[in-house]
């Protein structure tokens, strides 16, 4: 399974965010290739020993802030359909990597930076 | 990003259904029943019946009474009492993580082995209830208003540790930290608890005493209208528990499984919804 989530019931967030935050980071930092298939719900759910529903929300805050998309039929993928890594995605998974640890150390989580810069992008 | 909305009477309805459906809670409601029932023969065998006397109020007839039952209760019954109440805590942690596997679409299954490894926890978290529970009684057997504030302080408290079963059913945490995690989950959550608390007590009350009528009709009807007390009379009253049971095993399940809905939609941010509902993966599937 390319998503590891590491549920932290003591931090008083939602498990849904948790969810959200750890596939948002899969994403980013190319844990999740491009074009590869994301956990179903049902195996996700299994998985982390939770109800089925929260992964339902969490894939739905996903797929609101572009993310993941949802193909018929096929499953649920990342947004972007990128090209297969090269050695400038390798550098830049680097700088990615640095710049959520730095982040982290300032109490912004990994799903802020994402959704600060896809707003900043548009 | 918060918690959906979801209202306490869905909840209920989910609880009420899933409790009827799922007849292998059962197993851990009847045994829970039967513990209460337990714990009800102990403090029942000193139990004083209120003598009414002309010119005292009420309330001094029952508070005498109360005072005479709880001074008349033994060192042993007190400590008979607290290995139930482990007991309890412990069927109560084993139906709720049936409950939970089940909302979670499982089988209630395999519960023993999974609870193996929380023995520890299960026992410090009984041991500070009990202790707790303890000290208020002692607080009500002071005086008559001691009596009320004891009553009030114990409700509040057995009401505080609800959310700490759940915790002990899920999640790794310590019996001190299953403390802290029942508060925690409770100022989120009161409301709702208390508003199922009631919807199911109501409900639950009120097949109680329909069930209790028609059992003194068949009374009637059984004893003819004669004013002399039958000789099958014992066996009548010790046959009519079974259905009390049955109810009180039925609604001990449904408030259990109110619990589980209630931390689940609290501690995930998303609710579990009826059984009769659409498959998650589904649904995901055709929005997509």
């Amino acid at each position: 399974m390319p998503v590891h989530v590491r549920l932290d019931y003591g931090l008083g967030v939602p498990i849904f965010r948790q969810v959200f935050d750890a596939v948002a980071a899969a994403l980013a930092t190319g844990e999740i290739q491009p074009g590869e298939q994301l956990p179903t719900i049902h195996a996700l759910a299994h998985e982390l020993d939770i109800n089925p529903n929260t992964i339902v929300r969490a894939y739905r805050e996903l797929e609101h802030a572009g993310l993941i998309v949802g193909e018929r039929g096929r499953g649920t993928f990342p947004a972007e359909r990128a090209e297969p890594p090269s050695d400038r995605h390798s550098l830049l998974r680097q700088i990615v990597k640095r710049m959520f640890r730095e982040c982290e150390q300032h109490g912004i989580s990994q799903a802020e930076v994402m959704l600060f810069l896809r707003r900043e992008s548009r | 990003m918060s918690v959906e909305p979801e209202g306490t009477r869905a909840l209920v309805r989910l609880s009420l259904a899933t409790a009827w459906r799922r007849r292998a809670l059962w197993v851990w409601g009847a045994a829970l029943a039967c513990t209460h029932q337990l714990v009800a023969l102990i403090f029942d065998r000193h139990r004083v019946e209120p003598e009414i006397r002309s010119g005292r109020s009420w309330v001094a007839t029952v508070t005498e009474a109360y005072e005479r039952s709880i001074q008349a209760t033994t060192l042993e019954d007190h400590a008979i009492s607290v290995l139930l109440y482990l007991l309890e805590v412990w069927l109560l942690v084993a139906l709720t993580r049936a409950a939970l596997n089940v909302l979670q679409g499982r089988s209630p299954g395999p519960i023993l082995s999974s609870l193996r490894s929380r023995w520890k926890a299960i026992l410090v978290f009984s041991a500070v209830f009990a202790t707790g529970t303890l000290l208020f009684d002692l607080v009500k057997c002071v005086s008559a208003r001691g009596a009320l504030i004891g009553f009030l302080l114990s409700t509040a408290w057995t009401f505080s540790l609800y959310l700490g079963i759940p915790v002990l059913a899920r999640e790794p945490a310590t019996g001190l930290g299953a403390v802290r995690r029942a508060w925690m989950l409770i100022r989120l959550g009161w409301a709702k608890r208390l508003a199922g608390l009631f919807l199911i007590g109501v409900l639950s009350v009120g097949l109680w005493q329909a069930l209790a009528l028609l059992l003194a009709l068949a009374y009637q009807f059984l004893a003819r209208g004669s004013h002399e007390v039958p000789g099958w009379f014992p066996l009548y009253m010790a046959l009519i528990r079974a259905p009390f049971l049955v109810v009180s095993m039925f609604f001990v399940v449904a408030d259990q499984v109110f619990d589980a809905a209630l931390y689940t939609g609290l501690t995930e941010g998303a609710f579990p919804e009826l059984p009769s509902g659409a498959d998650p993966q589904a649904v995901w599937r055709a929005r997509s």
